[in-house]
């Protein structure tokens, strides 16, 4: 076993290790742009810093950031799609938490013209109240659809529990109420408040010269209003132990819990992000063999540590039979909280994690996405670089303090026929 | 299920033993995919195996003669690498991603899970609740209860009308016996088709494969025959209540050629033209005009009994109006679709195939497709230029050969109140 772990740390490997350029705009714009090698392709994301927060009718952000594909004063849904598609690439917009993202891939000899089409997007969206009106239809039919999946419900009362008054107590896509609510000069009041050029990160990787694509970007988002939202996000903290159970018909029940965890930007952020791994990724984690391989109690069963502006949280899953959920939440509380870890499991934990980040950036839009995610969240987009070597630096002793630290209480949702 | 060729870069084996091997050197990734495929499926299983292709998968996740149980999960995982697997109606596959200074463990790691694994009997035990809570998740979700509806419906002779996880029933009486003996009629070298996609060395590939799959005598594996779906002269319908669904969920198939026949490349450039991206016929007519909420089209890739469907969520109310609207875009494509719109087609699909392969483990799934399932790795090699072949008058001749006026297959799903 060991022999095997020394040895990922002697080679050095990267996946998509190109050279990233930055570049600052006048009004604040930042562009990081990466050149790879093969068959003509490229992708992009656009990040914006504002996701749901400030948001007075929730779910404007998402309707604002689905209508932006559906037309300008240029252009028509039609031709914005058929500007990716014909080159056998996509495009995207959706609003998260935090970040809204617009994200394309292309062939190069596309680019040109892509970059035109997000150009009008943002500038010139028609938001129109016909699209409007469809989208919000769409938009609350998605809402009511995630009843029928216990794992959703499980996860929006999760949020309504432990993110109770803020803006993630909602997901994105919003509330019922308010998106029947909304009308176009909300969409356009929210654009207008959230895009702001000091917001807004343009990450592009493809097999292209950075010199011949520069000048595009520039002149693509020059016109970028400068000054604008300033996203405050809200803590809420942990402060006792709650359980809630909801009522659906199934032949499941989900038991889904949330803990406490660090902020990215603290020092024990990449402690956390191991301990994560230790007790819920992959085969060889914690969760995995009490629950699913010892016990029985799950097909499913995992934990994440999803990255936030603020109020993180460590959340454990777990999908069983009605007659075993009882069972298997007093138990993920148990393997969450006292199962041991040694140091062997800790070094297995990091090489998982280095992989799997690894392996992740092999598509030219993940590539772009990590190097503007960390960039519009405010960890630098060099920590992409860097975050291997972080997560190796993690000692057995960081993981345990953490542990002790963070994991003392849960809120906790049971979805149950 | 499409694919691009690649040929000048794949090098193909066939092993003494009858182990096939196709290699694809790739030289601008760091990550290599191994894939080992197996041609069967729970269509090769007879009544009281229901189940068992998937249950056997399982199976072999818990030891073999070299790595005790859970030892293989360790070594991948300590690697930073990942490793699945796979059961379809067709085919099984077992695959690790892993990065490129340990392709040569990660194969070892799949010869000894695919050709030297124990079955135990208390394993089988043991794998028994887990299966089965897998089997209660999938009956908790509606739309795979959809699927699994639809396919009764459309099959009435063919083994494609049972559910790949098979039944509590049979899987409640499996024991080692049987897993042992369905293992060794089709674990064997002349079933299987090893796939490596990354920076290596071809030759280097081959010797290590000898030297580990290549070892194994093997014997005959016996024929089974797929009983064929006899043809069928009338439509078929059923209606699904359901109290967990707040939106009605349509379902419609028609018998469609097989995969690799010169017709089916016809039916992808259909297929593209009706229902894929957002440039797609019904997703401008249905979708973008407010009918229905998501609207798509696709194939099983089948080498017999093919289907081609169009699934659609939607009010329930507005059904008969969803239905008549899409026979009725159908119908008028005869005369609507130009030259120009297949070309746009071809070209999309051709060009998506670029950015489709950027990820190791999905060149290695169209290559272990093509001679699995298909069994012809022409199907991969040659899939762009049969695209390109592909004529107005081809793309018309399937949709009257399989769809115009033929008996159709639907189900739809809707809200018990």
């Amino acid at each position: 076993m060991m022999f095997i772990i020394i040895l990922l740390f002697v080679i050095g490997i990267s996946f998509g290790g190109g050279k990233v350029q930055e570049l600052v705009l006048p009004n604040g714009l930042k562009i990081l742009v990466k050149e790879t090698r093969g068959k003509g392709i490229v992708s992009g994301v656009i990040f914006i810093k504002s996701g749901t927060h400030g948001e007075e009718k929730r779910g404007v952000t998402n309707l604002t950031a689905t209508l932006l594909t559906k037309g300008t004063r240029s252009y028509d849904a039609y031709q914005i799609a058929s500007t990716f598609e014909d080159y056998g690439g996509s495009l995207y917009a959706s609003a998260g938490d935090d970040l809204l993202e617009i994200g394309f891939s292309t062939k190069v000899e596309g680019l040109g013209q892509a970059l035109k089409v997000i150009r009008s997007m943002l500038l010139e969206p028609l938001f129109s109240e016909e699209e409007l009106e469809r989208e919000k239809r769409n938009v609350l039919q998605a809402l009511r659809s995630r009843r029928e999946r216990g794992q959703e419900m499980a996860m929006d009362a999760l949020r309504r529990l432990t993110y109770k008054d803020s803006n993630y107590e909602v997901i994105p896509l919003g509330r019922e109420k308010d998106v029947k609510e909304i009308k176009r000069e909300d969409v356009i009041k929210r654009w207008q408040s959230i895009l702001s050029a000091q917001n807004t990160v343009v990450s592009l990787v493809g097999d292209f010269k950075a010199d011949e694509v520069l000048p595009l970007l520039k002149e693509t988002f020059m016109n970028l209003p400068q000054t604008g939202y300033r996203v405050a996000p809200q803590e809420v903290r942990m402060e006792k132990s709650l359980l809630e159970r909801v009522k659906r018909p199934g032949s499941q029940a989900t038991v889904m819990c949330a803990f406490d965890a660090p902020d990215f930007k603290s020092q024990e952020y990449f402690a956390f992000k191991v301990l994560d791994s230790v007790l819920g990724d992959g085969m060889s984690s914690k969760l995995f063999k009490e629950l699913r391989e010892s016990k029985g109690y799950a097909y499913a069963v995992y934990s994440t540590y999803p990255t936030r502006l603020s109020s993180p949280r460590l959340i454990a899953y777990i999908g069983t039979s009605p007659e075993k959920k009882e069972n298997a939440l007093r138990d993920l509380l148990d393997v969450v909280k006292n199962s041991p870890i040694n140091p062997e499991d800790v070094e297995l934990a990091k090489n998982k994690i280095v992989g799997d980040f690894l392996l992740a950036h092999q598509t030219r839009l993940r590539q772009a996405w990590y190097l503007g995610f960390f960039e519009a969240m405010g960890f630098g987009w060099r920590i992409d670089q860097t975050y291997p070597e972080l997560i190796k630096g993690v000692s057995f002793d960081d993981v345990r303090k953490v542990r002790e630290k963070y994991l003392k209480i849960e809120h906790c949702v049971t979805v149950e026929p | 299920m499409t694919c691009l060729a690649l040929a000048e870069e794949l090098k193909t084996y066939k092993l003494p033993n009858g182990v096939n091997l196709v290699v694809s050197k790739r030289e601008d990734t760091q990550a290599v995919a191994l894939h080992v495929w197996f041609r069967v499926g729970s269509a090769y299983e007879d009544y009281h195996q229901k189940g068992m292709a998937h249950f056997l998968e399982h199976m072999l996740f818990n030891g073999s003669e070299k790595y005790p149980y859970g030892q293989m999960d360790y070594i991948v995982e300590g690697l930073g690498g990942n490793i699945n697997a796979g059961t379809s109606k067709e085919y099984t596959f077992y695959h690790i991603t892993i990065a490129k200074p340990y392709w040569k463990e990660a194969l070892e790691v799949l010869y000894q899970l695919t050709q030297k694994p124990l079955l135990l009997e208390d394993m089988v035990e043991k794998e028994k609740p887990i299966v089965i809570e897998e089997l209660r998740r999938g009956k908790d979700s509606p739309t795979t209860l959809l699927w699994e509806e639809f396919e009764k419906l459309f099959y009435k002779v063919s083994p494609y009308r049972h559910p790949i996880i098979g039944y509590e029933e049979t899987i409640q009486k499996f024991n080692r016996d049987m897993l042992l003996e369905f293992y060794k009629n089709f674990y064997q070298p002349r079933n299987m088709f090893i796939v490596v996609v990354g920076d290596v060395d071809h030759q280097e590939v081959h010797a290590e494969v000898l030297k580990t799959f290549g070892k194994e005598r093997g014997q005959p594996v016996p024929k089974v025959d797929i009983l064929p779906e006899p043809d069928k002269f009338e439509n078929r319908q059923k209606v699904i209540k359901d109290k967990r669904v707040e939106r009605a969920y349509w379902l419609i198939g028609w018998r469609a050629p097989s995969i690799g026949s010169k017709e089916y490349y016809a039916l992808v450039v259909l297929d593209q033209i009706l229902g894929n991206g957002r440039t797609s016929l019904f997703y401008r007519e249905l979708r973008e005009k407010g009918l229905v909420y998501s609207v798509s089209t696709g194939d099983f890739g089948r080498p017999k009994d093919n289907l081609f469907f169009v699934s659609a969520t939607l009010d329930e109310e507005r059904f008969q109006e969803v239905k008549q609207r899409t026979f009725e875009l159908i119908r008028t494509l005869k005369e609507r679709l130009t030259e120009e719109e297949v070309r746009k087609a071809k070209e999309r699909i051709i060009n998506a195939e670029a950015f489709a392969v950027e990820r190791v483990e999905r060149e290695a799934y169209y290559i272990g497709y093509a001679l699995t399932v298909v069994g012809l790795l022409d199907y991969y090699k040659y899939f762009e230029s049969n695209i390109r072949s592909v004529r107005r008058e081809d793309v018309l001749r399937v949709l009257e050969n399989y769809i115009l006026g033929k008996p159709y297959s639907e189900v739809l799903m809707v809200k018990e109140r």
